[in-house]
């Protein structure tokens, strides 16, 4: 967990699957001055602690909206605006039903509630794609531990290290990969989204294949209080990709 | 390409892989020459890795042609302009052909499958499989060796096999592993130590691992716990036992009934032609010893075989005629009798063998006291906890010499005897089925300790309402 800026209001950044929480650091420079900005790994992603994994807790969403609530519990914070990306934003709108003191108002950076293909719903995918994705990441990752093993040991301090660190964005522990990536896309949490009254904005790429248009849409209109903007950046990472954007419309909104 | 993932151009090669014409690739997204799952992992893994990094090497993706074939290709991108700090200008990318890699990692990644899934096996065995090195020293440990042994893995690992086994089966072993480094596989019934102190029956299978040409590298040992086997083996030589007896004993009461049967015939016609009455009275005699002659043979060795039909027997009265049995004997060697068995329901049993088992207990008690002492016997109604039936105990108790903890785990061994010559070593193991027989068990104990020596014979015999 990292804690930065200077402001009174905190704004968490969650990040996405497949990722950490560097992959925020085109859009926290612009919030350092007006808000307490909270960063942090889910567990197996980045530098986290992988010994805290417990099958049974994150075998849910909700396992994972918990670490959340707890990270706001101890650095005593209320009312946050939550900034999620991707699995994050559901995340967040998980934690917010828990909690809904802990947070005022939700970003949701390309949101889906339900990425597989059902009567009457387009995801997007199938059951076969998301076996697909999970070979690719075992092809992926043979290099993985031999990389990340010292890091993990917590021999940050020798210098000769910070280039491996910088290497190591992103990586994330192949056991907890493959099963975050079932928890991520084979949820299904359409019946949890009327419930989500807070103030949210729905920030919607084009030509997104993680989370298209019309699944923008089908959350913009299950939330009560939400608002959607379909931008024009491209692809699943805004934030990376077109972060002067992103800054500008969570300026607006957050105004 | 673009930041976006949009190709601005690609060189003929790419054409030729994607099995698109040059003309038309600029424009395309990358995830279009993908399949789903792929796009997802361009979007999640590699697309923001990449804008982190600076720079990816090496990623394996499948390019789709559009007839649906499908080709393998490594993946080295990295960004051009000030990356990192700032979104890219452009994305550089280098797409290798990889087939022959992607067979091999295949390969690889199914062989490493394969090798968890017999890893598992191992693991979870229930015998210990354990691989040592040349040396003898444990180089892996599975929880069945957890189990067998009580160590954990890290306790053993590099810790000689050999220290795992009780000292005087150490030697043994050792000539075993010399045997294995010959490149000989070694069988072995032995015992093992737990990391409590108990010994565990075990089988060791140790097995040699031979590199050309002809060298030990490593060996392996498959130990299973044979307590079970063992113990089922005793029960089946204890039965074998009991069968032998059965045969013997029926074979004797029929060698010894017939020659009863005619010295009992031959005793009645001398009966008849005696016309001297003190000569009579004597083949009187003769007629009712050999009569209790023959219901010992009947009642000792044919005791399978059921003696008339179950009566309700009186205890105080069959216990004061079996004390009255040996009454003169039970005097003269200074013992004191006790018969505590007024009051008592009446048991529904075989009176003769309720009999026999008491008799049997008595001359044990004697043989215990010959330097006198004090034999009681006590019958009393108990319900039998936790079932609320009710049920007779009785009890033989003496304060002769005791018995140890061997003799008492051998007891009711047929032909186990502790009377020298005096003893058949048949008399508990008789009392024991026939209580069986009745419905009843027995239980004995015994003490040693100086100032309170003495066995107590403990039966309980149901009531049957």
């Amino acid at each position: 967990v990292t804690v930065i800026g200077k402001g009174e209001r905190a704004l968490v950044f969650a990040h996405g699957y497949g990722c950490d929480q560097n992959m925020w650091r085109h859009v926290t420079p612009a919030f350092l001055e007006d808000y307490k900005i909270v960063l942090f790994d889910y567990v197996g992603a980045g530098l986290s602690d992988v010994s805290s994994f417990d099958r049974t807790r994150y075998s849910t969403l909700r396992g994972y909206a918990l670490d959340i609530l707890e990270i706001l519990a101890e650095l005593d914070l209320k009312k946050i605006h939550f900034v999620g990306h991707s699995v994050s934003s559901m995340i967040g709108a998980l934690a917010y039903l828990e909690e809904p003191d802990r947070i005022e108002t939700l970003i949701m950076i390309g949101p889906s509630p339900c990425y597989i293909n059902s009567e009457n719903y387009h995801g997007g995918f199938e059951r076969s794609d998301i076996e697909g994705l999970l070979e690719s990441l075992e092809s992926n990752h043979v290099s993985w531990s031999a990389m990340m093993a010292p890091l993990i040991m917590g021999k940050q301090e020798s210098p000769e290290l910070a280039a491996e660190l910088e290497s190591s964005f992103c990586r994330m522990d192949p056991f907890i990969a493959s099963h975050f990536a079932r928890v991520t896309f084979l949820s299904d949490n359409r019946a949890d989204l009327p419930r989500v009254t807070a103030k949210t904005l729905i920030l919607q790429c084009q030509q997104d294949v993680i989370a298209g248009l019309s699944v923008g849409e089908y959350v913009h209109q299950c939330l009560p209080d939400s608002q959607i903007v379909v931008m024009d950046a491209t692809g699943h990472c805004p934030h990376m990709s077109a972060p002067q954007e992103v800054i500008r419309e969570m300026q607006r909104f957050l105004a | 390409m673009d930041r976006n993932g949009v190709l601005m151009y690609a060189n003929p090669a790419f054409a030729q892989i994607s099995g698109r014409e040059p003309g038309s690739l600029p424009g395309m997204r990358f995830q279009q020459f993908l399949s789903r799952a792929g796009a997802i992992f361009y979007e999640t893994h590699f697309a923001p890795s990449l804008l982190l990094r600076g720079r990816l090497e090496e990623i394996s993706f499948d390019v789709l042609r559009p007839g649906g074939e499908s080709v393998p290709v490594f993946v080295t991108a990295s960004l051009a302009g000030d990356g990192v700090e700032q979104p890219p200008d452009y994305i550089v990318m280098a797409a290798f052909v990889a087939k022959q890699r992607r067979l091999y990692e295949t390969e690889l990644l199914r062989a490493r499958r394969e090798a968890e899934q017999i890893a598992e096996v191992v693991r979870r065995s229930s015998d210990a499989i354990i691989r040592l090195s040349a040396e003898g020293l444990v180089e892996t440990w599975n929880s069945g060796a957890q189990q067998i042994f009580g160590f954990s893995s890290a306790e053993c690992i590099q810790k000689p096999l050999v220290l795992l086994f009780p000292e005087d089966v150490r030697a043994d072993l050792e000539t075993a592993i010399r045997d294995v480094k010959q490149g000989r596989d070694v069988n072995k019934e032995t015992v093992a130590q737990h990391k409590t102190g108990r010994t565990v029956d075990v089988s060791v299978n140790l097995t040699p691992h031979m590199e050309a040409p002809g060298i030990v590298v490593a060996f392996s040992a498959v130990i299973r716990d044979t307590t079970r086997r063992k113990q089922a083996e005793r029960a089946l030589l204890q039965n074998e036992k009991l069968a032998s007896v059965g045969r013997l004993a029926s074979s004797i009461a029929h060698e010894i009934n017939n020659p009863l049967a005619s010295v009992t015939n031959l005793l009645y016609i001398l009966q008849s032609r005696v016309r001297d009455e003190e000569t009579k009275a004597l083949v009187i005699t003769a007629q009712e010893e050999l009569a209790r002659v023959s219901q010992i043979a009947t009642q000792t060795l044919r005791f399978h075989k059921q003696s008339g039909s179950k009566s309700e027997v009186d205890l105080e009265s069959v216990t004061d005629s079996v004390l009255g049995l040996y009454r003169g004997r039970l005097q003269n060697s200074g013992i004191h009798t006790i018969n505590d068995s007024c009051n008592c329901l009446p048991l529904l049993c075989y009176e003769n063998e309720l009999r026999q088992v008491l008799v049997n207990l008595v001359a044990n008690a004697f043989d215990a006291m010959r330097s006198g002492g004090r034999l009681t016997i006590r019958c009393r109604n108990l319900t039998h906890w936790p079932a609320g039936t009710k049920a007779s105990r009785i009890t033989v108790a003496d304060t002769g010499t005791g018995m140890d903890d061997a003799t008492l785990q051998r007891l009711f061994e047929p032909f186990f005897s502790t009377k020298g010559i005096g003893g058949v070593g048949l008399g508990l193991w008789i009392s024991k089925e026939l209580v069986a027989k009745n419905g009843g068990s027995i239980r004995i104990r015994s003490s040693r300790r100086a100032g309170r020596t003495g066995t107590t014979v403990v039966m309980w015999f149901p009531q049957v309402s």
